[in-house]
């Protein structure tokens, strides 16, 4: 009889991973007292102040959702037509469609291999002196090394922005990651660390930024600014303030467990975590980032996904994470020609490739809030596959 | 419920009236370079909007009667100006809109109606790309061909299908996220269920093209290529509109 799961064998867990959002009656109660009718109100002003403390910025504009965020902030710097923005290629299509929805043109860079986070080297053979700012991304909730980002950003005069849709509460050198860059956009979508269902948050230290952005999102309408209404409703913002109560020891939850699982698997072949870095205190595990060492699993005729196959039969659910943007239909659709007024550039980067197609999975983060026990069944499956590899080459071939 | 309302065909939430015409300006592929027609006394988001997504806002006058364009207002300016893709007019019980539509279809010419708050306003379709309403803590987009439909859904929800759900792989559009939470629906239908009274004219709090100093930035310069010029006496019947308005 197979051992492995995905040939007929037992898996080492058949319990879900967790559902996700977690919602209690706290958060009920929240929402009956808010003003279902309204935008921009009590419930949102408290939230923008409490946040605004947690990231230590001057100021906090919560927002509709974590996409119109960024299209905001690049608004808010005056980036438009024939203005350039680098990001990376390994992200959510919502980072290059805020550009797109801006007016500039996006440039794609690649990532680091042992982060997947924006190569600072790769953005500086992307500027031009169209070049108006880069869109840092905190893939998975990883801060980016901010020390490289700034120091580009600072040689070429041009803005830093985050993107820090996955990393709230993830913080580098001790400070957010909502700290970093003249603004930072967070994402409080369904499936985001914290959640209200549809909704986003912009952190700066800028005043004038602050003004301006407040002005277009149509919280604080100026008959010079273009009014557009992407404001939070009462009811989004009261639900944040609830779920905030909880966030701090989540964070803490998802860390500890993650560097217990990374224990577990310490020395595995097959599985691989990213680089460690000091300088990140605290990384926000939205996705749990890692690698399969994918040319081992050649020598054994496997792939990723037949890899990911085996630990998701075994109760241990990764997923293959972003294929690079830059390959999808819509990244040379006569739609973004129009409203750019050229073609982006699609040409493949060789590490988004090999993250892409090759070796890169994720890890949910509701399954780094499980138990002692639920990790120690996740790293048990990673060894049962990685111990039985022979018995997938041969039903692989 | 909104569509049926209205008679439509397919209908999308979004978070507001502005994101739902946004959506629908860039369903179009409309942007930078292209023009868009609406009344040179009319709702600021018919023309702020457009500029927001590099539409160079095109201004008629009003007829003295109506306040409203006319059908042969909108004959004159197509046989002058063959830059205009698109026409938004701002709802309103006196408007021939048959006429317009005739007009709209021999130039092919895509029409929008800004529904405003006129909630049980119902329309026929043929003609008409898509009406947008303004429920006050959203908006909608309504449309009467599932072709329009599909083109609106994809723009507001990051290029997915309808149906398709949750995904990280993308098709032919580099869709935003103009979303509505659960939330924002719920109230919606309950204020479907209140009396809808369509408002004057005058009433709406409108802005005269010549009067928006966001056509006088540099941003506005820079997003669509126009200098923004637009004059008062060009359009003799809105300036004495606002004329009167103001005495």
């Amino acid at each position: 009889m197979a051992e492995l799961a995905v040939l007929g064998g037992v898996p080492v867990r058949t319990a879900s991973p967790g559902a996700w959002p977690h919602a209690s009656k706290k958060d009920e109660i929240a929402l009956l007292h808010a003003d279902a009718r309204m935008k921009n109100g009590r419930e949102c002003r408290r939230f923008a102040e409490r946040f605004a403390q947690m990231c230590d910025t001057k100021y906090c504009i919560p927002v509709a959702n974590g996409t119109v965020s960024i299209e905001l902030i690049l608004r808010g710097l005056g980036i438009g037509y024939g203005d350039e923005v680098i990001l990376p290629a390994y992200t959510f299509i919502a980072t290059m469609s805020s550009v797109i929805f801006a007016g500039a043109v996006p440039v794609f860079a690649d990532i680091e291999p042992g982060t997947y986070n924006i190569s600072a080297e790769s953005i500086e053979k992307k500027i031009t002196g169209r070049t108006k700012a880069i869109l840092a991304v905190a893939v998975g909730g990883r801060p980016c090394d901010f020390d490289k980002l700034e120091a580009v950003a600072e040689k070429y005069g041009i803005y830093l922005v985050v993107d820090a849709a996955q990393a709230v509460g993830a913080e580098f050198r001790n400070l957010s990651v909502g700290k970093y860059g003249i603004a930072a956009s967070f994402s409080c979508q369904n499936s985001k660390n914290l959640t209200c269902g549809e909704g986003g948050i912009i952190t700066t230290d800028n005043q004038e930024l602050y003004e301006r952005i407040c002005s277009l999102a149509g919280i604080r309408p100026s008959d010079s600014c273009i009014r557009m209404d992407h404001g939070l409703t009462e009811m989004q913002a009261a639900l944040l303030n609830s779920q905030m109560d909880k966030l701090q020891g989540e964070i803490e939850t998802r860390s500890e467990n993650a560097a217990y699982f990374e224990k577990r698997i310490d020395g595995n072949p097959l599985l691989l975590p990213m680089d460690n870095d000091p300088r990140i205190q605290v990384n926000a595990h939205h996705v749990h980032l890692m690698r399969v060492n994918y040319e081992l699993l050649r020598a054994y005729g496997l792939t990723r996904d037949d890899f990911t196959a085996a630990l998701n039969a075994e109760g241990f659910l990764l997923t293959a994470g972003y294929q690079p943007l830059y390959s999808f239909p819509c990244a040379q659709s006569p739609q973004i020609k129009h409203a750019v007024g050229r073609e982006i550039d699609i040409a493949p980067l060789p590490v988004c490739e090999r993250a892409g197609y090759l070796e890169g999975t994720w890890m949910y983060h509701a399954i780094l809030l499980g138990t002692r026990q639920d990790m120690d069944d996740i790293s048990d499956a990673v060894w049962k596959v990685c111990e039985n590899i022979e018995e997938l080459r041969k039903n692989a071939r | 419920m909104m569509r049926r309302r209205c008679n439509g065909s397919y209908g999308v939430l979004m978070h507001s009236k502005e994101a739902a015409y946004e959506t629908v300006l860039r369903s179009l592929n409309l942007g930078y370079g292209d023009c868009l027609l609406c009344a040179a006394y009319s709702d600021r988001m018919d023309s702020e909007i457009a500029a927001a997504v590099g539409i160079t806002p095109f201004f008629a006058d009003i007829e003295k009667e109506t306040l409203a364009i006319s059908a042969r207002m909108l004959e004159t300016v197509f046989s002058r100006y063959s830059e205009v893709r698109a026409i938004t007019l701002d709802y309103q019980k006196n408007v021939e809109l048959s006429f317009i539509k005739d007009i709209c279809r021999k130039n092919n010419c895509p029409l929008i109606i800004n529904a405003g708050t006129a909630l049980d306003a119902v329309f026929e379709f043929e003609g008409i790309y898509a009406v947008v309403f303004d429920l006050g803590v959203c908006g909608a987009a309504v449309t009467g061909t599932e072709e329009n439909y599909e083109s609106v859904f994809a723009w507001h929800h990051c290029g997915h299908a309808p149906g398709t759900g949750s995904s990280i792989s993308f098709d032919r559009i580099a869709g935003g996220d103009m979303r509505v939470s659960e939330w924002q629906a719920i109230e919606a239908m309950e204020i479907l269920e209140e009396q809808h009274p369509v408002t004057e004219i005058t009433e709406r709090g409108y802005i005269a093209a010549w009067e928006n100093p966001v056509f006088r930035t540099e941003y506005f310069r820079k997003i669509t290529g126009s200098d923004g010029e637009y004059r008062a006496e060009d359009y003799p019947n809105a300036r004495a509109l606002t004329e009167t308005k103001r005495r």
